[in-house]
């Protein structure tokens, strides 16, 4: 089966979200995937997207974040890329389950929905950029 | 993709907040303004109906957790109704089930109303 690939150019702005939400809907719906799989990574993506855009520039200048999208076989790879701080997200602080909702520190949260709806993760840095690899298994 | 909150009071100081659509990152402000409206009443209780909710992000999360921890400062709570699937998904990653007060159905959560009701009284 061949490599179905599809790239994003996104800003970081928050408004960039919706952009986000439906080039991954259209994804879904050109490659027949699951209502589920559409929502998993829809909102594994929003949380990885908008954590950058929070937080991963010191600057007030405009950036450039590429998302693509590779599908093969029943695996689809999710990239994100962007060129600010170093930021590992599997790096980040667990939570004590233990603690209630309401005493947590929110901080981290989004990180670990997006961790939680994907089966693989790799990270690395290279030229100065973030790679954040997601992969979601047997989606087919 | 958008949200639609309403709301109601179903008895003195318990009301029924229902969002409807996708709580995201750009919409979640206006389920948090009327959060934040409603506990200006200083309620004692605030139901979450979910059962139109469709999508949930950290950021829905948030306003709930924040709705939450202003309302049990004065021994109050809220309390979840009725999640979809990927909601309840979102909730059980972030390990908050079954600790959290979440109802499957009106009655259930009736039930545990009458129960604080008669524990406020005794």
């Amino acid at each position: 089966m061949e490599t179905i690939f599809k790239q994003l150019i996104l800003k970081n702005a928050i408004s960039e979200v919706r952009v986000l939400s439906n080039a991954v809907k259209e994804f879904c719906e050109e490659n027949s995937l699951s209502d589920d799989v559409t929502h998993d990574i829809k909102l594994a993506l929003e949380e990885i997207f908008s954590n950058i855009v929070f937080y991963g520039f010191l600057d007030h200048d405009e950036h450039q974040i590429l998302i693509s999208f590779s599908f093969k076989n029943d695996t689809l790879a999710l990239e994100v890329n962007d060129d600010g701080i170093p930021f590992n997200p599997l790096e980040s602080k667990a939570f004590d389950p233990e603690i209630p909702l309401e005493e947590r520190e929110t901080g981290g949260m989004g990180i670990h929905i997006a961790l939680g709806l994907v089966d693989e993760i790799e990270y690395f840095r290279k030229q100065n950029k973030n790679f954040l690899v997601m992969k979601k298994n047997n989606i087919l | 993709m958008s949200l639609k909150v309403t709301s109601m009071e179903k008895s003195s100081g318990v009301f029924i907040v229902t969002p409807e659509g996708s709580l995201d990152t750009i919409t979640y402000p206006i389920l948090e303004e009327k959060m934040d409206l409603l506990m200006d009443t200083s309620p004692d209780m605030i139901i979450v109906d979910m059962k139109k909710l469709d999508y949930i992000s950290s950021m829905g999360v948030r306003v709930i957790a924040k709705a939450k921890k202003s309302l049990k400062k004065n021994g109050g709570n809220v309390v979840l109704l009725k999640l979809q699937p990927q909601i309840k998904k979102v909730f059980e990653i972030i390990q908050v089930l079954p600790s959290e007060q979440i109802f499957e159905s009106v009655k259930e959560m009736d039930s545990y109303l009458d129960y604080m009701q008669k524990k406020t009284e005794e």
